[in-house]
């Protein structure tokens, strides 16, 4: 079996740990929680098992490299990224039913990237053999899945009122105050990763190319991006935002990171070409 | 930062009001807004065509409007720099406003705990206990555990414990903004002093001048450089691997430095930074036409984009388009184009093996390519670089500062009654609430199980 199976297999269990976290919000059958958080890290480690693989197959072809450099291999990482930051959160928070609305996002992730794009490994091509590859894709990346959760977090903040009244879900999502809490935790782990992933790729595009910024459209999209956080940041410290309105913000910061990623590589041209 | 805001209210003059709402939050927003909506536009509209480009995209009154908006080229624009200008003065304005409060109140020891005080702050418990010779130092290990380093002060028959940890954090918003400050002016500096340049250099010749950044002209650089040759590396699937240019850099004749020069691997001389940014190929050609075998065959040498006529008159006229060194596999060839005065010009190719191209009764041939490559340069010099690492840095670690830690505060006050103890536990966080209220819980818990404490149903009303 290669790596690309094995991921696509990956997709089907996020999406069983998807099910299970809703069936769970919905039956409150603990038994159905401990097996979605038990399919979330068995997926996460078979992700990177997956991760592993691919790398190690590069190598076997004779032109090794870490696998982020192009539109499918970013999508395992980010899937990765979210399932990391979910169940770190889901360990020291003890609530499992943001479970349900943060574990689609990997299940999309990993499926849409093994369904729509090229997943054959391809050598590296001059422009992208440098040693910040690494720094500049993962830290994007982690940032990428901050928001991701943050998006899920907001989402439930928001839809939390219609849930508790049908009285599906009610006594098992957490306070508001908690929901607030971890949307500002995941911006504000988000907002310094995005902010390392925007500066190494700057130093890298000195190196690669003599100029740092070049307002570039993927670039421009990054400090959109970074834009929206920052005012998320500053409205929640400086001016005491919280509840439903940085939840908007967070959730039109997630719409911003999502053109970055995507959007830029389909609808607008530029020196971007990887992913 | 509500503790900052300094009420004057006596002097509100205009100057005031104008320093005010300078460094007010909502004029952060508005600058972050208008500049987020104005790169969306940026990435629109498609930046630094030619004027027909525009002409033909958006139709001649839209191209017109485009234009005069600065928006075809909106990152330079005017009103894009005033808008980066007024973040700097706003980002001034704000750190010359806070940052004393802010120092003042890191400075200012902690106060203690008050009734006031302890109804004002966020998480309160009140505990007590049996009065018992070592309470206090029991109290204060447990927090030492716990990680916080207690000071201990007495006011009358009041034992404060008072201890604060993360204090640094609120520096990190300080830090980071100044770091926004040194890109900002980094890149200014590069704007205004920097240079950015292209040079196309033939393999074996050498150039002394680069052709400056759009059409401004040409820059001597005081040196040479030539490049030797220039290499293509392929992977066994035909993908490049690498792009290579062995360069050679000259002083007064001499050389100065050699090596090559690849993607991501820039040679810095003199001053500039060269980058391996784009290759081709450049070919002279001679063509070979005769009306019969038994004429000798006139010959042409031409370069991409020279006419020639092949009969004395100047009636038959071709132009040599581009040249391949291996055609469908028959080998070199050349692409003409025959120039007609009445109708379309037509086109052919013209091959050195086995030739059977007639225009007008004249046989073509191919007899000789030259092919040269070239490879393309980027050049640049940027004394304001630096300035913008310093400055990333800094962001990276204010971010730092700012969001992984939290000042947090915590007061204990111990007042006795009678034969037991009350005490007071109350705590303020600015970044971390949640985790200060943990930290308060876990707190108490082991007062309760090492120290003998319980909850009070006093809530601090008395005293």
């Amino acid at each position: 079996m290669d790596s690309a199976t094995l991921l696509s297999g990956v997709s089907l269990i996020y999406l069983g740990s998807w099910f299970s976290y809703v069936i769970f919000a919905t039956s409150r059958s603990t038994w159905m929680g401990r097996l979605g958080t038990g399919l979330m890290g068995a997926a996460w480690l078979l992700n990177g098992a997956g991760f592993s693989m691919r790398w190690l197959e590069s190598h076997q072809m004779g032109h090794g490299r870490i696998p982020l450099t192009n539109q499918y291999e970013s999508m395992v990482v980010f899937a990765w990224a979210i399932a990391l930051i979910y169940l770190i959160i889901e360990l020291r928070y003890k609530n499992r039913a943001i479970g349900a609305f943060v574990a689609p996002l990997p299940f999309l992730s990993l499926g849409l990237g093994s369904l729509l794009f090229d997943t054959n490994i391809r050598p590296l091509v001059p422009a992208l053999q440098s040693n910040w590859l690494t720094a500049h894709v993962v830290t994007c990346f982690l940032g990428y899945a901050a928001f991701a959760v943050s998006f899920g977090v907001s989402l439930l903040y928001m839809l939390k009122g219609r849930l508790s009244q049908g009285g599906v879900v009610g006594g098992l999502i957490p306070s508001e105050e908690i929901l607030d809490h971890l949307n500002y935790r995941a911006v504000a782990t988000g907002f310094p990763f995005l902010s390392v992933g925007i500066i190494t790729g700057a130093i890298w595009a000195d190196v690669a190319w003599g100029t740092y910024w070049s307002w570039d459209p993927k670039e421009t999209w990054s400090l959109i991006t970074w834009l929206v956080y920052a005012a998320f940041l500053h409205a929640r410290l400086s001016r005491g935002w919280s509840g439903k309105r940085t939840a908007v913000l967070s959730i039109a910061g997630f719409g911003a990171t999502l053109f970055t990623y995507f959007g830029v590589n389909f609808l607008l041209s530029g020196l971007h070409s990887y992913a | 930062m509500s503790e900052n805001k300094v009420s004057e209210s006596a002097k509100s003059g205009a100057g005031e009001r104008a320093w005010r709402s300078l460094s007010s939050l909502k004029l952060t927003l508005a600058l972050f807004l208008l500049l987020a909506a104005a790169s969306v536009l940026g990435t629109l509209v498609p930046q630094n065509l030619q004027d027909e480009e525009y002409l033909r995209i958006y139709g001649t009154v839209a191209a017109r409007l485009l234009e005069a908006l600065g928006i075809t080229n909106l990152f330079h624009s005017w009103w894009f720099l005033a808008l980066l200008g007024g973040l700097v003065v706003h980002l001034t304005a704000c750190s010359l406003k806070r940052l004393p409060a802010t120092w003042k109140a890191l400075r200012t020891p902690q106060r203690p705990l008050s009734h006031a005080l302890f109804h004002s702050l966020p998480v309160k418990r009140v505990l007590e206990a049996e009065k018992a010779p070592r309470l206090v130092e029991s109290l204060k290990a447990e927090m030492l555990g716990a990680g916080w380093k207690p000071r201990e002060e007495r006011v009358g028959e009041g034992i404060h414990l008072l201890a604060q940890r993360g204090s640094w954090s609120r520096l990190g918003a300080y830090v980071a903004h100044t770091g926004v400050l040194l890109v900002l002016l980094g890149a200014g500096l590069g704007f205004a002093f920097g240079f950015k340049g292209f040079v196309q250099i033939q393999e074996g010749q050498e150039v002394d001048r680069v052709q400056e950044r759009g059409g401004k002209g040409w820059r001597q650089l005081g040196f040479q450089v030539r490049c030797e040759r220039f290499q293509v590396a392929t992977y066994p699937d035909g993908t490049p691997r690498e792009y290579r240019s062995d360069l050679v850099f000259l002083k007064d004749g001499k050389v100065a430095l050699q090596g090559p020069l690849r993607v991501n691997h820039p040679l810095s001389f003199g001053g500039y930074v060269f980058y391996q940014a784009s290759y081709g190929a450049f070919a002279s050609v001679t063509l070979e036409a005769r009306r019969d075998s038994a004429m000798e065959p006139r010959r042409f040498i031409m370069e991409p984009g020279d006419t020639v006529s092949l009969d004395p008159q100047g009636r038959v006229l071709v132009k040599f388009l581009k040249y391949e060194s291996d055609l469908q596999g028959r080998g070199p060839a050349v692409l003409l184009s025959h120039l007609k005065s009445d109708g379309p010009p037509a086109t052919g190719w013209v091959f050195q093996r086995d030739s059977k191209a007639v225009l007008e009764g004249w046989h073509l041939r191919l007899s000789e390519a030259r092919e040269t490559r070239w490879t393309g340069l980027q050049v640049k010099q940027d004394p304001g670089v630096w300035v913008v690492w310093v400055g990333s840095f800094l962001i990276m670690a204010g971010c730092a500062m700012a969001f992984l830690g939290a000042h947090k505060r915590l007061w204990v006050r111990l007042e006795p009654r009678k034969n037991r103890m009350l005490c007071w536990v109350a705590g303020s966080s600015t970044r971390d609430l949640p985790g200060l209220t943990r930290a308060v819980e876990e707190l108490c818990r082991a007062w309760q199980s090492k120290a003998g404490l319980r909850f009070s149903n006093k809530e601090g009303k008395d005293g």
